[in-house]
């Protein structure tokens, strides 16, 4: 793909990737948008690239994902090279409505998988399977996150007051 | 089983998180823009703190490598005492018969006896 039909193509799914980023940041804004810069870099320079194996927006994913555990690999390094144990704590948006924060603090809850999955297939409206590529997981794998991970969910928005 | 209308309920919850965060995103043109700019070094901090840990780990690797010195042996080393030893007091046994003493046969040496066997 030339220059110009990748900045099509990210120029299309930036906000589902922004979104997509966030979660991969536990909801952190500012790691989010550093995320989704060092992606469009690695994107657009060549180093990731695509090989039309699944759809672009699925292939994006999962560089989206693979930067943001590389940046936060790379900050728990700076962090304990500096001796800065304490990390600040993910920013929950403070303008939420109530209800968009209580389901930010349940995805917090659940296993990292089972949030990946359900905001893959629920925030992103890909299908399980097209989660699963995104995830590099086979597909039972991700069927079974995406069950258990609505129940927690659930069990976690119940627990909160508020009605799944 | 997948419950539907559970599950219609959570899409709803999430495609409101997505409204909310949709209208935070960041244009693509900025994010694009701040991604092609060029970024600052590697922090000041992080340079000096690596150096710091690879200077430690060079010391810790050095000190850890060579080798033992050799224990020094004092005179309670039994190694020590059974070397022969010269005290300052030898030259008084250098007496002038000594020469005739050191000719001396042993008790336990055998005799040569020249009357023979009758």
């Amino acid at each position: 793909m030339s220059r110009s039909e990748l900045e099509r193509e990210l120029r299309t799914h930036h906000d589902a990737a922004y979104g997509w980023a966030l979660s991969c940041c536990r909801f952190d804004s500012e790691r989010a948008k550093d995320v989704l810069q060092e992606t469009y870099l690695r994107v657009l320079d060549g180093r990731a690239r695509y090989g039309g194996a699944s759809a672009f927006r699925t292939w994006l994913f999962g560089v989206v994902r693979n930067v943001a555990r590389a940046l936060h690999r790379r900050a728990a390094l700076h962090a304990l090279l500096t001796l800065r144990f304490a990390e600040a704590p993910a920013e929950i948006a403070a303008g939420d409505p109530g209800d968009d924060r209580a389901l930010r603090a349940a995805l917090l809850t659940i296993s990292t998988r089972q949030r990946e999955v359900l905001m893959l297939v629920f925030y992103n409206g890909l299908s399980i399977q097209e989660a699963a590529q995104a995830l590099n997981i086979s597909l039972g794998s991700a069927r079974q996150h995406y069950e258990r991970g609505k129940a927690a969910l659930r069990r976690r928005l119940e627990d909160a007051g508020v009605a799944p | 089983m997948t419950d539907l209308r559970d599950d219609d309920a959570l899409a709803r919850r999430f495609a409101a998180l997505r409204g909310a965060d949709a209208r935070r995103t960041p244009s693509f043109e900025r994010t694009l823009a701040d991604a092609t700019r060029p970024r600052r070094a590697i922090r000041r901090p992080l340079v000096f703190a690596l150096a710091g840990t690879a200077a430690a780990a060079i010391v810790a690797a050095f000190w850890l490598v060579q080798p033992a010195a050799p224990p020094v042996r004092g005179p309670s080393d039994p190694v020590a005492t059974a070397l022969p030893q010269e005290m300052p007091t030898d030259f008084l046994l250098e007496t002038a018969s000594l020469d005739a003493t050191r000719d001396a046969p042993a008790l336990n040496a055998p005799v040569n006896d020249e009357v023979p066997f009758l």
